[in-house]
């Protein structure tokens, strides 16, 4: 499955509106809440004005050839000073779950932060109930750093949440051939 | 005569986010003063007021204060009612519960039983609140009633 990246548009939230209430696949990330079409449409005006600052950038992922958006990424609290910022995925259609596209997603996008951007680390949290996503990014090559204990509601418990991170030069090491 | 499991798809609900134009509807249902009299002093609301009160409630939602969302029919899609958890308090977990349910097509059926099992999960699981509470007017008799057999 070949996807591509491209910046968020303003009709986006047509289609993230969607994943917002699907209650299922948001408690992977969050505790879900009710979202409105109009809600959304303020959130993603919000958004862009956010990547026109430079703070964050945020993505769409689209299937080659059919253009269809499937989910979002998004590199979030950008510091250039100190160079590092925060990951963050979500796959909303359910028929592209499964298909190791959050390892193609962060390899396009985490060229562009360490080379574009110059960062130098890129941390990412993670719920620890998500065992997917645990499994998946420690195949990635991410170093889990440590465990934010009891930090996120989750039906109605406070869960531990992890702390991972690549550095720059992990990134180069492993994945050498990528970049050529 | 229908078998049980047509009725129940017909009368089953689903929850969604209020919307800009569902003052369009809710309008009707407060200028029906023999249905708000179950839940209020009855007053003329323009459709002004009420689109200007849904656009206020929405800013509301996404402040986290309040969760009201339309109750819609499965399969016809159509806005029956509202249902809300307000004065939400993080620190004191509690909040409020209240709903109206507008279409009087729909009224005797269970559905505020079917709409608090859904809302009060919410409330509970993913607000994490440890009470929900709700007043009623004591006039209000079935609404007494259907409370008290909820529990």
């Amino acid at each position: 499955m070949d996807i591509y990246l491209r910046a968020i548009e303003p009709d986006d939230y047509l289609v993230s509106q969607k994943w917002r209430n699907d209650f299922d696949l948001i408690k992977g990330y969050t505790a879900p809440r009710y979202v409105s079409l109009e809600t959304e449409r303020k959130w993603v005006q919000k958004v862009i004005e956010e990547n026109e600052s430079g703070r964050s950038v945020r993505v769409g992922i689209c299937t080659v050839g059919e253009d269809r958006l499937i989910g979002y990424a998004n590199l979030l609290n950008i510091d250039y000073k100190n160079r590092n910022c925060e990951f963050s995925i979500i796959i909303g259609d359910r028929n592209y779950h499964g298909k190791g596209i959050p390892a193609q997603v962060r390899i396009i996008l985490f060229r562009h932060a360490f080379f574009n951007l110059g960062m130098e680390r890129i941390s990412f949290f993670v719920l620890s109930t998500n065992i997917t996503a645990i499994i998946e990014g420690e195949r990635f090559g991410y170093v889990k750093e440590g465990v934010l204990r009891k930090a996120e509601l989750q039906d109605g418990q406070l869960i531990d949440v992890n702390i991972y991170s690549i550095l720059k030069e992990e990134f180069i090491e492993k994945y050498a051939r990528d970049l050529e």
